[in-house]
C-alpha cells in the first residue's frame, strides 16, 4: 500500500511539474547536475529513513526501557515495604508473627522482581548492567541477611539500635542503586 | 543418579521459624537434628545425593536457614562435603538456593 500511495506521489509530481512547465512556460534543464541528484536521493532517503526506521526503532526501544524501569521500580518498592515494616518494629519494640511473615513474604516477592529484572535487563542490554546486578544481588542477600537473621521470629525478639542503624544503611544504599540503575537504563 | 529426597513442606513444616527450639515453633535446629542431618548421613552412607525440596512453604528466615544448613556444615566441619553431596531446588524464590550455600560456606568462619 505505501508503494503504491509513493507511486502515486511520484507520479503526480511529475504531472504537476509538466503541467507547470507546458503552461506557464517555465523552462526545464536538459542536463542533470549530479549534485543536484545526490541531493535528491539524500532527501528521499532521509524522508523514508527517518520516520520508517530511526522513529520506530527509537519508539520501540522507549517501550523496552519504560518495561524494564517498572520492573525496576517495583523492586524499589518491595524494598520500600520492607523498611516500612522493620520501622514500624522498631518504633513498637516488637516483631509480631504477622510482621516477621509478611517480612519473609515480602523478601520472596523481592527475589522474584529481582529475578525477572535480571532478565529483562540481559534481554535488552546484554552484559551493560552485570555490575549494578551483582550489587543489587549482595545487597539483597546482606539485607535478608540483617533483617531476618539473628534471633528474628523468636517470641520477644525486636530490633535493637544497632542492627536497626544497619538495615537503614543498607536500604539506603540499596535505594540508591537502584535509583542510579533507573537514570542509566534511561540513559542507554 | 540416586538420591534421598526431602520437602521441607511435607516432611516438616509449611512454616519454618526460629533458630533454635527454645525460640518457637518450627525451629532450624530441631530440623537438622530430626531430619536434615539423619538423611544427610544416610546419603553419604549409601553413597546417594540428598535432594531438599524447598518449595511450597511460606518462606524461610536467614535465621532458620543458617541454623539447619550452617549447623549441618557445621557438624561435617567441610563446606566441600554438604556442596558435593545435597541438590537444593527452589522455584518459589530464585535466590534461596545461593543464600543456602552460602551459609554453608560461611559457618565454619563464625
Amino acid at each position: 500500500m505505501r508503494i503504491v500511495i509513493g507511486i502515486v506521489i511520484a507520479l503526480l509530481g511529475a504531472a504537476v511539474g509538466i503541467a507547470i512547465g507546458h503552461y506557464h512556460g517555465v523552462p526545464l534543464e536538459d542536463k542533470i547536475n549530479i549534485v543536484d541528484v545526490v541531493t535528491l536521493l539524500a532527501t528521499v532517503f532521509l524522508a523514508i529513513y527517518i520516520p520508517n526506521f530511526l522513529e520506530k526503532y527509537i519508539q520501540d526501544r522507549r517501550s523496552e526501557k519504560d518495561v524494564v524501569i517498572r520492573k525496576v521500580e517495583q523492586l524499589q518498592n518491595s524494598f520500600k515495604e520492607v523498611n516500612n515494616l522493620v520501622n514500624v518494629c522498631y518504633q513498637t519494640g516488637s516483631v509480631t508473627q504477622s510482621h516477621s511473615q509478611l517480612i519473609i513474604g515480602r523478601f520472596t516477592t523481592i527475589s522474584t522482581e529481582l529475578d525477572t529484572t535480571k532478565t529483562l535487563l540481559d534481554y535488552c542490554f546484554p552484559s551493560k548492567f552485570t555490575t549494578e546486578l551483582n550489587n543489587l544481588i549482595t545487597f539483597r542477600r546482606r539485607y535478608k541477611n540483617i533483617v531476618t537473621g539473628g534471633r528474628f521470629q523468636q517470641s520477644n525478639y525486636k530490633y535493637d539500635a544497632v542492627t536497626k542503624s544497619e538495615e537503614e544503611r543498607l536500604f539506603g544504599s540499596i535505594d540508591r542503586e537502584i535509583c542510579l540503575m533507573i537514570i542509566k537504563i534511561n540513559r542507554a | 543418579m540416586d538420591t534421598i529426597n526431602i520437602k521441607i513442606a511435607e516432611d516438616y513444616t509449611k512454616t519454618p521459624g526460629v533458630r533454635e527450639e527454645i525460640e518457637g515453633d518450627f525451629p532450624g535446629e530441631k530440623f537438622l537434628a530430626s531430619i536434615l542431618h539423619p538423611k544427610f548421613k544416610q546419603a553419604l552412607e549409601e553413597k546417594k545425593k540428598l535432594y531438599v525440596d524447598l518449595d511450597g512453604t511460606a518462606g524461610y528466615a536467614t535465621s532458620f536457614l543458617e541454623s539447619a544448613f550452617g549447623g549441618l556444615c557445621r557438624i561435617y566441619k567441610d563446606p566441600k562435603i554438604i556442596l558435593e553431596n545435597i541438590i537444593l531446588k527452589s522455584d518459589d524464590d530464585p535466590f534461596l538456593v545461593d543464600d543456602i550455600k552460602e551459609y554453608i560456606k560461611d559457618a565454619n568462619v563464625k
